[in-house]
């Protein structure tokens, strides 16, 4: 049933993989450990119709995601027209005061958006978060395909499958899409970040240049790109791969230092894109995720296509009811919270950690949400000589310029404990390719 | 209406030259609907590769560079204005000052303004600004004006504690008052009649309208008061910002003169 072939190289790929440093760095108990990210050879498969499906499910997200950033940022239509109520904005440390009234080149906030999804054993895909600030990850699937293409070309002679290695194409697409004219450079905070290995690798496929913060520097209005020999050249898009609390030390964190001072007035005027734009956090924010099929229907008049995982809100006293009475089959999350952490799942707590959570719950009702447990599918990975079920998400990756396109693969992460349902690579999960079939 | 003169000097100086400076400044008040500026003269020393704009708050913001050595910096700022022109600011609907109606790290309250919050209570069909008049003449008689007991980086709920402090104190004091009642408001930076140093204030939303509050002098006259810029709190209104390379103490001046013409 498993293409044998791509399965006996595994090691091999996984070999070509440590070889290139295709690594993901951890913080854990304040030390950073870098770890391999390990590959698994078994594909995860989506047929050309089922994707058409979730491409179109996708591409309706991210639009409304999109121009729910511009309105936020803008008119506040939605908040007017108490589609979502005022403070899941305003008391969200996503929203950021300072990118009021600022307009993006060409509208567009977030240009590249990972969706993270998770199958059902009802064979329904869930939408389980939204990530549209700097989303990590798509250069494992691409690298894992090179490897896998020339240690079992026979695989790919046999199926029909979307080449996945046009991301870079797409990517450099968009970020052409929303130059304001000069440079493009992707800026990375430096060897020591978790994903330095995507900078380098997807700086190198799209052919822009990969800088850090001191090779950057404002003048006269305009950012401009130090070169070996001193000379300056005029940046007009930046794929900055830094958070937005670090990326200008005169208008988010002064303490930073991995940042260009001045950088964020430069872009207020226009006269650079940054990709993404910052201030996507409270578009991503989890008490947001709540109303993104709210945000398609008032935005776009559609029906939403993919379906959120079922959400509550305790905020609201109808939700905090029902979360209070089915507590223990809920998994409870923190806003304020990324990446796997601050999530609890409700059986998992002593009678008395319950009562603590269930106090706080009362008494900031607004810092959670509740969803049901999805009974995810499982994907099979090997482990040893056996072949065993393990939980798995698949980020897909949409992009957006003067078109929002999804590329047709996607990172899909899996965990290693069989027990867990937390998927993060993060958490030191691993993953596999995915493959959208052509055919 | 009023007629005002009025000079602004902030001067930094290190003990040995810097490089590589980057700067932001915001001391130059502009026109509203309560003021009117004429005759302003703006220096910066040192004075290269300037620019400006206006940040998300609205607030005219001069930026700089200057990469050669130096020991001093100055922003000074001089002009007449014209204040009292109307009781307030037009702000628009209110679903677009929302922002200001949460409470920031500066204004979030503890135990003890929670307490003092809870000892209010509004006749029915109170406007928001009467309401946040009461808080304000309630709060002036628990909390005295004295200065050097607070800094800059002092929170509403510290100074709270405290009973003292300075109008940056009163100010973040009142903003936290009326966001825990629900009521946008803003902080203000200013200039004030008779004053030596640059002033905090609060600006209050009612009904489409920021009316000018001062918690520091609850009976003093709006005309009073020349405003410079305004924020959620202290940190959106910072006069000035600084990064810059060498190892230097700094030490700052500031003057501020406003008088009658």
């Amino acid at each position: 049933m498993y293409d044998m072939d791509l399965i006996e190289h595994r090691d091999t790929v996984n070999e070509q993989l440590a070889r290139y440093g295709v690594k993901f760095g951890i913080y854990k108990n304040n030390t950073f450990r870098e770890q391999l990210f390990p590959f698994d050879a078994i594909p995860r498969i989506i047929e050309k119709d089922k994707f058409a499906y979730l491409e179109k499910g996708l591409r309706q997200r991210v639009q409304a995601l999109n121009l729910f950033l511009k309105d936020i940022y803008h008119e506040k239509k939605i908040i007017r027209d108490k589609v979502v109520p005022e403070e899941f904005i305003y008391a969200s440390s996503g929203y950021l005061a300072q990118c009021e009234g600022i307009m993006p080149s060409k509208g567009v906030y977030s240009h590249i958006s990972g969706i993270d999804l998770v199958q059902g054993k009802d064979l329904e895909w869930y939408v389980l978060e939204d990530n549209l600030r700097v989303p990590s990850g798509a250069s494992y699937p691409m690298i894992a395909r090179n490897f896998c293409r020339r240690s079992s070309p026979k695989t790919f002679r046999e199926y029909k499958i979307a080449d996945n290695r046009d991301y870079a194409a797409l990517l450099r697409k968009t970020m052409d899409d929303v130059n304001v004219g000069g440079l493009i450079v992707l800026l990375t905070p430096g060897r020591y970040n978790a994903a330095y290995f995507e900078h380098s690798y997807l700086a190198e496929k799209t052919g822009v240049q990969l800088v850090n913060g001191q090779e950057l520097t404002v003048e006269d209005d305009r950012l401009y790109f130090i070169n070996y020999d001193g000379r300056k050249e005029r940046v007009g898009a930046v794929y900055r791969r830094i958070s937005d609390d670090y990326l200008d030390p005169m208008n988010f964190l002064p303490e930073s230092v991995i940042g260009i001072p001045h950088i964020f007035d430069v872009y207020r005027k226009g006269n650079v894109a940054l990709l993404n734009a910052p201030g996507n956090g409270i578009g991503d924010d989890k008490g947001i995720y709540y109303f993104v099929p709210k945000m398609i229907r008032y935005y776009l008049g559609e029906e939403p296509i993919l379906k959120n995982a079922p959400t509550y809100l305790p905020f609201y006293e109808d939700d905090r009811r029902y979360v209070l009475e089915n507590f223990d089959r809920l998994v409870i999350k923190d806003v304020a919270e990324a990446g796997g952490y601050g999530v609890v799942f409700g059986s998992s707590l002593s009678r008395e950690e319950k009562e603590r959570f269930v106090e706080l719950l009362k008494k900031e009702p607004r810092r959670f949400i509740a969803q049901e447990v999805i009974d995810f599918l499982d994907l099979d990975i090997v482990e040893g000589d056996e072949i065993v079920p393990r939980k798995a998400d698949l980020r897909a990756f949409v992009l957006s310029g003067e078109d929002t396109v999804v590329w047709k693969s996607g990172l899909t992460r899996f965990s290693r404990n069989p027990d867990s349902f937390i998927v993060n690579s993060s958490q030191g999960g691993g993953f596999k390719d995915t493959w959208v079939l052509s055919q | 209406m009023k007629e005002l003169s009025f000079y602004y000097m902030l001067r930094i100086r290190f003990s040995a030259p810097v490089t590589n400076h980057r700067f932001t400044v915001r001391c130059v008040p502009q026109d509203n609907e309560c003021q009117k500026i004429r005759k302003q003269k703006i220096r910066i020393f040192p004075r290269k590769s300037l620019s400006d704009s206006r940040d998300s708050f609205g607030n005219y913001c001069i930026f700089g560079h200057c990469s050669d050595p130096h020991e001093l910096f100055q922003a000074e700022v001089k002009g007449e204005a014209v204040t009292g022109l109307a009781d307030a600011q037009y702000a628009g609907p209110e679903h677009k000052a929302g922002r200001f109606r949460y409470q920031t790290d500066y204004t979030r309250p503890g135990e003890k303004l929670t307490a003092f919050f809870r000892e209010f209570s509004f006749s029915p069909g109170s406007t928001s600004l009467e309401k946040a008049r009461k808080m304000m003449e309630a709060l002036y008689g628990r909390f005295s004006y004295v200065p050097g007991v607070t800094d800059i980086t002092t929170t509403a709920e510290e100074a709270f504690a405290l009973g003292k402090g300075v109008c940056q104190d009163y100010a973040h004091i009142f903003l936290s008052l009326c966001r825990m009642e629900g009521i946008p408001a803003r902080y203000v930076v200013g200039m004030l009649l008779g004053e030596g140093a640059s002033h905090a204030w609060v600006e209050v939303y009612d009904r489409e309208y920021w009316y000018a509050l001062d918690p520091t002098n609850p009976w003093s006259k709006e005309e009073d008061h020349i405003k410079i810029s305004g924020g959620r709190d202290y940190s959106d209104c910072v006069i000035n910002q600084g990064i810059m390379s060498g190892q230097a103490r700094q030490t700052q001046e500031v003057e501020v003169c406003v008088r009658p013409i």
